[in-house]
């Protein structure tokens, strides 16, 4: 029995925080590149080239200047030639295609030449703190060329080929924050407004990415053949997304910012629940959910990998979500989404669940949106050292218990550790008894330090009944670092995600998987349990339509249909 | 050369980790934001990275000398692996009793406390650390922090008081609901004969802190180099087993 509308309870913090369901879940209007195309249009930002220098094979350099309501920047684009032998995702790599900075302001000459020197270079370079972003990206070697050829002969790519690779870049890092010396998150948060949401600043540098490698495959294409090549048509040039490969590195965020994540899906659930408490879908909204649907179907037909997990949930997805139109379509009764939603999370699987919620935040942009301004939160873990350590107890049984119920007995379940590698500080997994490292262990298995920080309450509450944290902590100084991450999240609901991140049999795909949904990616490809290849942006309006008529409804891109090559 | 907060940040926890320090992130903090207000938080850790290693350090040993006032002796330590609980245990005992004195016997590195204090500070109380440094004339230090606030006055003054061996591993901490037994305080102190008083108002450091974010923090070449070894401790060797299996992606 479903809660009639307006009576229903958010989803329960084990429901929304369980790892594989956070590993399901899709873009939607609050992923950060949705909000970021938003804003870009409400605010009219300009983007032309204040330097457009490549050659006829696409070397050399492009600076976009953006302009925004309140400042001025720049984006600088590197490009020089790769060998293909050098072509490789991963962070170890030290040459790429693409190398690009994200700057305040305009680009002197001299700065221009420090940039050069550096930005190549990428985490071996030095930059300061007028950089807010710094990234590179290498070409698909199966869709560049062949994309480049068609347009010099006179006629659009493949759009098949574009389904299967729907991308002629991908970024292979992103950094912000500060690192090699850029800016810091506190700067970029308060001097620059248009980038003051978490990885907005990251984001728009992907988005104008994608620009750059659309014009850089016409600028090649119409060098090689002056008199016959043909501009992308507008409606397969919107299907270029960029392609981004993800590994473990993203991991350990979510985890080191317990806060800023209880942020992020708090406000998805709110949107959610603010969804579902509508009594009613009137008929545009009817139309629209059953367009999205099709959309969804559609799109999941479309995407093609080789991970025969990810396929299976996608077929499964696909059929469940088809019957849910078919049924909405065959209906005429009033669709009330808080039952819909209800029925779904009773018999669908995790991945349609995830998606059918996805769309449902489309149905009323007005109650969505306007919760897009507080995706940003000021970290601090801090302890409460007053608290006496009975209450500290209490709060971790009640909170933690997702934790305490881990059995760490059992088989497997401390089998593997992360690490950070001295190959550029990148997270690994290791195993225990087999790898080396694990002195070294990241401080990633949260569950571990609850049970551990349990024992140690109890036998100190043993032996002085009536203390306070602080006490506690100064008999037992290894607690500290998990009763501060204790106190500080025992007020927020979802900030911990409830998995035992050191078990044999855990998925670190799931956790990357959640951050890239919150960021707005589609067409999750895995390629291990370690790293996921998926496009951004794609069906994403271009630069140019993002006027004033902008159709936010980019969501589940589809294949261009009337585009065959000719 | 210059560096971000995020990055020093960073890899100050990696060389703290690697020095054994429990709370390596709060250490890190400790000494980034002195960096940050101007009061040479790198020089100071240059001053005392090799003494850090965590091995062996006794326990600290709490005394409640009476209601609200209490000692620890630190055993030697440095206040980077202990100044976080000797802020909660002021802030604990100020909470209880309205005010409380902390008196730390036996610490290394006292100026590292003033960024627990600021934690506690901005959330309504007021601190004050003091402490001597032995000369001829003796040097001492006060900064008080106003509760709500992020930043402390800071005054030194060259003082006639003569110094005990302890006083210069010695530091007296207090915390009150309410300003005036620290400013009485401070008066009794400087009552006893000063000279040389230098004194940094809250705001030139919160100045100095908003400067640092907008231009990046500078430090020497050869000590970020140093840094940079020392963080290297936690960082596992990579090998083909550990790209292959331990990582992705693999390539194009």
């Amino acid at each position: 029995m479903i809660a009639s509308a307006k009576q229903l309870p958010e989803r329960d913090t084990g429901i929304v925080m369980n790892l594989e369901r956070l590993g399901s879940m899709h873009s939607n209007r609050l992923s950060f590149m949705r909000i970021l195309l938003r804003t870009m249009s409400r605010q009219q930002w300009r983007v032309s080239h204040s330097l457009f220098e490549l050659d006829e094979d696409g070397f050399g350099t492009v600076v976009y200047a953006i302009d925004t309501p309140s400042q001025r920047y720049s984006l600088v684009v590197f490009s020089n030639y790769l060998p293909d032998e050098k072509r490789n995702d991963r962070v170890i790599a030290d040459q790429w295609d693409l190398t690009m900075a994200l700057c305040d302001g305009d680009i002197s000459e001299s700065r221009m030449q420090e940039l050069r020197e550096n930005v190549p270079l990428q985490e071996a370079g030095r930059l300061d703190a007028s950089v807010l972003v710094l990234s590179r990206a290498n070409r698909s070697s199966r869709n560049f060329e062949t994309v480049v050829g068609a347009l010099a002969k006179g006629i659009q790519p493949s759009v098949e080929q574009l389904t299967r690779v729907g991308y002629l870049y991908r970024t292979t890092a992103v950094y912000g924050s500060g690192k090699m010396g850029m800016a810091d998150w506190d700067k970029v948060r308060t001097r620059f407004p248009e980038f003051a949401r978490p990885f907005t600043a990251e984001m728009f540098t992907c988005y104008l990415i994608r620009q750059f490698s659309i014009e850089q495959a016409e600028h090649i294409a119409s060098h090689r053949s002056p008199g016959s090549a043909v501009p992308f048509e507008p409606q397969v040039k919107r299907y270029i997304g960029i392609g981004n490969a993800t590994g473990l590195g993203m991991a350990p965020y979510l985890i080191k910012h317990p806060q800023l994540i209880e942020h992020w899906v708090s406000i998805r659930e709110t949107a959610l629940l603010r969804v579902l408490e509508q009594p009613g879908l009137d008929s545009a909204a009817r139309r629209l959910l059953l367009h999205g649907l099709e959309k969804a179907v559609q799109h999941l037909a479309e995407i093609c990998i080789e991970d025969s997990r990810q396929t299976l949930l996608n077929q499964k997805a696909a059929e469940e979500l088809q019957g849910l139109g078919a049924r909405l379509a065959a209906d005429d009764s009033v669709v009330v989404p808080g039952e819909v939603f209800g029925q779904a999370q009773e018999a669908f699987c995790l991945e349609s669940q995830e998606i059918l919620a996805s769309l449902l935040l489309e149905l009323f942009p007005d109650m969505v949106d306007e919760l897009a301004d507080q995706m940003s939160v000021e970290e601090s873990l801090g302890v409460d050292p007053v608290m006496s350590t009975k209450a500290l107890l209490q709060t971790i049984e009640s909170r933690y218990g997702w934790a305490l119920e881990v059995d760490f007995t059992a088989p497997g379940a401390e089998q593997v550790f992360w690490y950070r590698s001295a190959e550029k500080l990148e997270p690994r997994l290791g195993e225990n008894g087999v790898d080396p490292g694990s002195e070294w262990e990241m401080r990633m298995a949260v569950a571990r330090s609850v049970v551990h920080c349990t024992t140690a309450l109890r036998e100190d509450i043993a032996s002085h009944p009536d203390s306070t944290v602080a006490r506690f902590l100064l008999r037992n100084p290894k607690q500290r670092p998990i009763v501060k991450r204790v106190q500080t999240m025992a007020g927020t609901e979802r900030g911990e995600i409830q998995a035992n991140l050191v078990d044999v049999e855990i998925l670190p795909l799931h956790l990357l998987r959640c951050k890239l949904a919150f960021f707005g990616v589609s067409k999750f490809d895995p390629k291990s349990r370690l790293w996921v290849r998926n496009t951004m942006f794609q069906g994403a309006p271009l630069l140019e339509e993002l006027g004033e008529q902008f159709e936010d409804d980019w969501y589940f891109p589809l294949a261009p249909s009337d585009c065959s090559p000719t | 050369m210059r560096v971000s907060r995020n990055e020093l940040t960073g890899l100050l926890g990696r060389v703290f980790e690697g020095q054994g320090l429990i709370d390596f992130d709060a250490a890190a903090k400790q000494v980034v934001w002195l960096e940050q207000c101007g009061l040479k938080g790198l020089a100071r850790l240059a001053g005392c990275i090799n003494s850090l290693q965590q091995s062996d350090q006794p326990k600290p040993q709490l005394a409640d000398v009476a209601p609200g006032q209490m000692s620890l002796d630190v055993g030697g330590n440095s206040t980077l692996a202990w100044g976080s609980t000797a802020a909660e245990l002021l802030f604990s005992g100020a909470s209880q009793a309205g005010f409380a004195t902390l008196n730390v016997e036996h610490c290394r590195h006292r100026m590292f406390i003033l960024q627990p204090l600021a934690e506690f500070a901005s959330q309504g109380v007021n601190c004050l650390a003091h402490w001597q440094l032995s000369g001829d004339p003796v040097l001492e230090t006060v900064a008080m922090f106003e509760a709500g606030g992020h930043y402390p006055t800071y005054q030194t003054w060259q003082s006639s008081a003569s110094l005990t061996k302890d006083r210069d591993q010695s530091l007296a901490l207090l915390c009150s609901e309410h300003a005036e037994p620290l400013l009485d305080y401070q008066a009794e102190q400087r009552d006893r004969g000063v000279s040389n008083l230098r004194q940094i108002e809250a705001d030139a450091l919160q100045a100095q802190y908003k400067s640092s974010l907008d231009c990046g923090l500078e430090v020497d070449n050869d000590f970020w180099e140093t840094l940079c070894l020392l963080g290297e401790r936690v960082l596992v060797e990579a090998s083909d087993v550990s790209r292959s299996r331990g990582a992705g992606p693999a390539g194009n």
